[in-house]
């Protein structure tokens, strides 16, 4: 019997008439298919050296090519983001590369916002009409009425357009909706960020505590190699979740937690810890400011009082507290990920810092270890005049002055977007990002692109936004484009290059092409580097050859030790004002915030009424890849979402029965109800990135629920960044 | 928990055509041994369904096969492997679809027609009258109807297939539904009178033992291996009960048993339409037999001496 | 007379190294083209037992165990599954008919129906991926290299090592139904 069914290796045959032969359940789909001629592949076969861009962690890659078709990606030895290894996304890139539900061509909207009408469109005609309406915007509104929200490795190519037209408001989300809060609290202890790898030195570590860092499931390669080395070499591992995930089934000491209360449980820890007087006294001593006043503070937290809250039983909490101790300094307490919870995240990460400068862990193996970067004097894409108008969102305003204005804030950027009220923000680019998703609130978010008169989106899938977009310029997925060299830091520090393993699929670009086209049709004269010429550049100054690079993919450019406090004795130093790691924070002081970090009690859902928890799973990457058949058939494209085996009970809910989220009247789209015992009652977990409208991702459009639509949508006082958590949703049956 | 895909219903449906064709044509070659005159009505109807029944089975086997379909040259190799039950299964029912067309044909006098269009084929007029014709049926028929569930029995991987009592059931619901189809034939077609009390007596007590054996094995498996016990569940009270207890049970065994239990006893009489009706729910019951005993082997959790690893 | 010995390849999974991220089943996707809905490899969550003292979870990487007494080789009727002389469990998809018995046959879920091409389809230990100088693809790609594989009949092979490690440290080594007499040779370590 055969199924009927459209094979993947028969779309690579023959994408152009797969294309045209699925074109027929929408109007969307006839202007999608298609494919632009590309010269006579290579034979044979060949390699390409690359980084992944299935998630953001960028695993050296070689591409196998055979007879002009990607057939297989493998991680590089000597790359130190992933040492040969690729995880089950960087895998299905090859899907990614030939999916038919790519875009595929320019397309101009060609009836309402969400009709999903477009017409397809030639470069010049999409980058006319483009510059056309920008210079229009610009003269009724002024150049800072743009917007950009950007994320990946290209996302400078379309910042720095928008700065060229002379807007300030550019925002990379991965701060204020992800990790802003993190590296603020970080830096305010210890005078630098964590920095987007974290320096956790888990492979030598005896003690890791992970508080909902769920490393396993929320994959980057070279971190949980670390992990599972860690693990395999017999480290204790605490794990502190409201769910029982796969990282806690690799830990000796798992404890469910109530969620909100993560803060308690620390600030018990610590008052044990320096009630019993275990702590790391030479580090503390010698390489710490405002130790004396934070005893005082903290005195009040017991354990006691931290089991109340947490719903912890004590022994645990001292069990832990007592493990760390022994270990430290090859120790660590992670300072989590994407930290944007309850809107005091900030704060959070202060006790995260100050637990771990009791375990003197400094720049020690198995603790915070020094990312070894490498900086050299990079060549630049494109010159231009910083623009004058200040941001609209308020970073590093007098509200936020601890806002990075390199960052933005993302949250607070569309907020005024949606309300209007700082100036008239009226033209939004969107590049490789999804504001639907990743904002607290889609409600705002859909308010924000009414406001908006032109909505341009870069990306290679039609998402949610592009869906609502008026311009899409379909990119290059990085198998088929060039990208500038990257210098990336981890325990070493290594440069790597990206070139295309195929020409492009479709008539698709790479972003610096892209910004380079619309820079030119808006009349602005600014010369944009050719992207290989860049690299010649950069190589020169390197020293090292593109030959090289060719060959190996990476090239490891700073062996420094990553423990300098261990291996050279190197006294601890750190940026902050004191010079010290800060128990007490200058600069907190200085701004009148709470100098030492307190506990605040976060709301609890009312009767009837869940936590909205969500993550990540091993094998999806934000709203990204949900559509990539290889990983949805991992899977089998159920959305789970995870109940209490009483609540679900209570509900009626049995184990794989249809369910959806409802909050004040909406209702999501079906998952699939997972009844477990091994989450918090008060909570129902969620994976991130289903619940699609668009109908352009056709294997996953209209299944599972939409985070953005249930979460809460916080600010964090002093990082500004948001907080997802206090979202509280109803379950019924679908 | 994953679930074995490889077996459809298709192989449901071969299992039971198959049956039916065979077990008709053992029951009516039992009939021409015993008094082929009396019995001659069943026997013609019989001779009706037996081969094509069994042709239309191998027919749906055939179109389940992967690439063997579009390069029919391939089934040549079904016949390299003596360690395959296919193997065997090719030959017996290779052997028994050729004997029962002639059989078939000889019955229906279509063998006499052909004799005088092309007279050579009259030698095979002695063969297809012979005893040795008829012993030869019921040992190939039984064969047939044995080796569909044979065929399942020796796969160790499925321990509620890996029962004997599974042959014998197949070849019990074989003579039941062969009966009951050639039954339906003869009230359709040869509606001359006949005497046929043994025949329905022996369909009684086929059916009677067809619900022992099936009570007997289903007991046997909730004992069984933990795969086995699941397996049988699944038709009790898990995913397949409800077929399990109205198509099979109640329709497909236990209404006819309580009818031909009242015609035994003289209480009523069930002829035409009735009994067609009747005898179309034995064929139900004999369908669902095999679909089900499919399904709820490969409807089964693996793997079990790692899930009962002690932590 | 030569000294070298046959080969038998077998694989050891190191489950405290597996974290269920699939790399594996996407890696062996993309190196064989698999149909987008099969896999030849698979990884199974367990959650056991439902709720007591202490919670748990484990997860079982599996696929074909190229068993020595295979039973798909039994009841293949054409022979196009075969026992290879270096260990391999094979099939030569030039004789496979695609009558599927295979598939119910195996006590390990191995096999699945390649309806692209109309046979049965599972693991061939990445042949001739492995005679290239190369691992399988799932042991290229393993995140938390979990997977060992090599020639169990040379000490200097990393599967060899592995389980000489394994029974020097006392680990826990074992099989998947052992109870069938199937000789599979996919070896489980747990510490």
């Amino acid at each position: 019997m055969t199924k009927c069914r459209i094979s993947r290796r028969r779309f690579i045959q023959g994408t152009a008439s797969v294309g045209a032969a699925l074109a027929s359940m929408s109007s969307f789909r006839l202007l999608t298919g298609g494919s632009s001629a590309v010269a006579e592949p290579q034979q044979g076969v060949t390699f390409a050296q690359n980084w992944c861009e299935m998630c953001f962690w960028k695993c050296g890659l070689t591409a196998k090519v055979v007879n002009g078709k990607v057939r297989k990606l493998e991680g590089q030895p000597d790359c130190p983001s992933n040492y040969g290894k690729l995880c089950a996304k960087g895998n299905a890139g090859v899907f990614q590369l030939y999916d038919p539900d790519r875009l595929k061509t320019p397309l101009i909207r060609d009836g309402e916002r969400g009709s999903g009408k477009f017409r397809k469109a030639t470069w010049e005609e999409a980058a006319a009409y483009v510059a056309q309406k920008v210079n229009e915007l610009k003269e009724k509104y002024g150049p800072e009425t743009f917007s950009i929200f950007a994320h990946g490795s290209g996302e400078h190519s379309f910042v720095e357009l928008v700065e060229i037209i002379g807007s300030p408001n550019y925002c990379i989300p991965s701060y204020a909706q992800c990790t802003g809060s993190r590296d603020i609290g970080w830096a305010l202890s210890y005078g630098k960020p964590v920095g987007g790898k974290e320096p956790v030195d888990s492979q030598n570590s005896k003690c890791m505590m992970l508080l909902g860092r769920n490393i396993v499931e929320a994959l980057h390669v070279g971190e949980m190699q670390d992990f599972v080395e860690g693990v395999a070499k017999g480290a204790h591992v605490i794990y502190v979740d409201p769910r029982f995930t796969k990282t806690a089934a690799k830990a000796n000491q798992y404890m469910m937690i109530k969620p909100g209360t993560d803060s308690a449980l620390l600030l018990g820890m610590i008052n044990y810890i320096i009630e019993k007087e275990i702590y790391n006294k030479e580090f503390v001593e010698n390489y710490t400011y405002g130790f004396d006043q934070f005893k005082e503070h903290v005195a009040g937290y017991t354990v006691e009082w931290a089991s109340k809250e947490t719903e912890i039983p004590q022994e645990e909490i001292i069990k832990a507290a007592e493990k760390l101790c022994e270990a430290a300094p090859h120790c660590y307490i992670h300072p989590g990920r994407r930290l944007t919870r309850y809107g005091n995240d900030t704060q959070f990460t202060r006790i995260v810092a100050c637990l771990n400068m009791l375990m003197g862990n400094w720049e020690v193996r198995g603790g915070i270890y020094r990312t070894i970067g490498f900086k050299y004097d990079a060549p630049h894409m494109v010159h231009f005049d910083k623009p004058y108008a200040d941001r609209a969102d308020g970073a590093g305003s007098e509200e936020f002055p601890l806002g990075p204005k390199n960052l933005g804030f993302a949250n607070k950027l569309m907020e005024h977007i949606a309300n209007q009220d700082v100036y008239p923000l009226k033209g939004m680019f969107v590049y490789g990002c999804n504001p639907l998703h990743h904002h607290g609130s889609t409600e705002m978010v859909k308010k924000a692109l009414e406001n908006t008169e032109l909505l341009v989106t870069c990306e290679i899938y039609m998402t949610d936004t592009a869906w609502l977009s008026d311009v899409i310029f379909p990119e290059s997925t990085y198998l088929e484009r060039y990208d500038p060299v990257i210098s990336t830091g981890r325990r070493k520090g290594y440069i790597q290059f990206r070139e295309p393993a195929v020409s492009p699929v479709f008539d698709t670009k790479g972003g610096w092409e892209i910004a380079k086209i619309l820079s030119g049709a808006m009349g602005h004269e600014n010369e944009f580097l050719d992207v290989q010429e860049y690299n010649r550049q950069a190589f020169e100054t390197l020293g090292i050859t593109e030959e090289y690079m060719k060959k190996h993919g990476v090239w490891v450019a700073n062996e420094n030790t990553p423990y300098p406090v261990e291996d050279e004795g190197e006294e601890p130093s750190f940026r902050t004002p004191s010079g010290k790691a800060e128990f007490y924070s200058n600069i907190c002081e200085h701004f009148s915030y709470p100098p030492m970090p307190s506990y605040e009690e976060n709301p609890v859902p009312p009767e009837g009424e869940f936590r909205l928890l969500f993550g990540r799973l091993s094998f999806h990457t934000h709203a990204r890849t949900q559509n990539n058949a290889w990983l949805l058939a991992l899977h089998k494209s159920e959305v789970p979402l995870w109940i209490h085996t009483e609540k679900a009970k209570a509900l009626g809910i049995k184990d794989g029965m249809s369910v959806r989220l409802v909050k004040e009247g909406f209702k999501s789209n079906p998952c699939t109800a997972r009844v477990v015992d091994y989450i918090h009652p008060q909570a129902v977990f969620l994976p991130y990135g289903f619940g699609h409208e668009t109908k352009g991702l056709t294997r996953i459009t209209g299944k599972g629920a939409r985070t953005s639509d249930f979460t809460s949508n916080l600010t964090d006082p002093i990082s500004g960044a948001a907080g997802f958590h206090n979202g509280f949703v109803k379950v019924e049956i679908a | 928990m994953e679930f074995q895909t490889g077996f459809h219903w298709y192989i449901a449906v071969y299992l039971f055509l198959a049956g039916v064709g065979a077990g008709s044509i053992v029951v009516a070659s039992l009939a021409d041994i015993y008094d082929r005159q009396k019995y001659i009505s069943f026997i013609k109807a019989a001779s009706v369904i037996g081969m094509p029944l069994v042709t239309i089975g191998i027919l749906f086997l055939y179109i389940d096969l992967g690439q063997g379909m579009y390069k029919p040259w391939l089934l040549l190799l079904l016949f390299v492997n003596p360690t395959s039950a296919i193997m065997w299964g090719t030959l017996i029912l290779t052997i028994f679809t050729v004997l029962s067309l002639l059989y078939g044909v000889y019955n229906l006098g279509i063998l006499d027609w052909f004799i005088k269009k092309m007279g050579f084929v009259k030698i095979f007029r002695p063969i297809a009258a012979s005893r040795f014709m008829n012993w030869s049926l019921i040992i190939t028929g039984i064969l047939t109807a044995g080796y569909t569930a044979v065929l399942l029995g020796v796969l160790k991987a499925i321990p509620f297939w890996h029962q004997t009592s599974l042959p014998i059931l197949f070849i019990i619901s074989a003579s039941s539904t062969g009966i009951s189809g050639a039954m339906v034939v003869k009230e359709l077609f040869f509606k001359e009178e006949a005497h046929l009390e043994k025949i329905e007596t022996t369909h009684f007590y086929l059916i009677m033992l067809e619900i022992l054996l099936l009570i007997g094995m289903l007991l046997i498996a909730l004992q069984g291996v933990p795969e086995m016990k699941f397996s049988a569940l699944t038709l009790l009270t898990g995913e397949f009960a409800v077929e399990f207890w109205v198509f099979l049970v109640l329709l497909g065994l236990v209404v006819p048993a309580f009818v031909f239990a009242f015609v035994e006893a003289g209480k009523m009489h069930v002829s035409g339409g009735k009994l067609v009706f009747f005898e179309l729910l034995v064929l139900v019951g004999g369908y669902f037999l095999r679909y089900l005993i499919l399904h709820a082997g490969v409807y089964t959790q693996k793997f079990t001496d790692y899930i009962m690893i002690h932590y | 007379m030569n000294a070298t010995k046959t080969k038998k390849f077998a694989m050891a999974y190191i489950v405290d190294r597996c974290v269920d991220c699939k790399a594996c089943m996407v890696a062996c996707k993309a190196e064989w083209q698999i149909p987008d809905n099969d896999f030849r490899t698979h990884i199974d969550t367990g959650i056991a037992p439902a709720a007591t003292d202490r919670l748990s979870m484990h997860f079982l990487p599996h696929q074909c165990n190229h068993c020595d007494d295979a039973p798909c080789v039994t009841v293949c009727p054409t022979k196009a599954s075969h026992k290879r002389e270096d260990g391999v469990v094979d099939i030569d998809n030039r004789k496979c008919v695609g009558c599927r018995y295979c598939i119910p046959s195996c006590p390990y879920n191995a096999r699945f129906f390649n309806n692209e091409l109309g046979v049965a389809d599972k693991c061939t230990f990445c042949l001739p991926r492995i005679y290239d100088g190369l691992m399988p693809a799932c042991v290229t790609t393993c995140p938390g290299k979990a997977r060992v594989f090599g020639d169990i009949n040379d000490p200097e092979s990393e599967i060899s090592k592995a389980l000489k490690d394994a029974a020097d440290n006392r680990y826990r080594v074992w099989t998947l139904r052992k109870d069938l007499g199937t000789e599979p040779n996919i070896y489980y370590i747990q510490k």
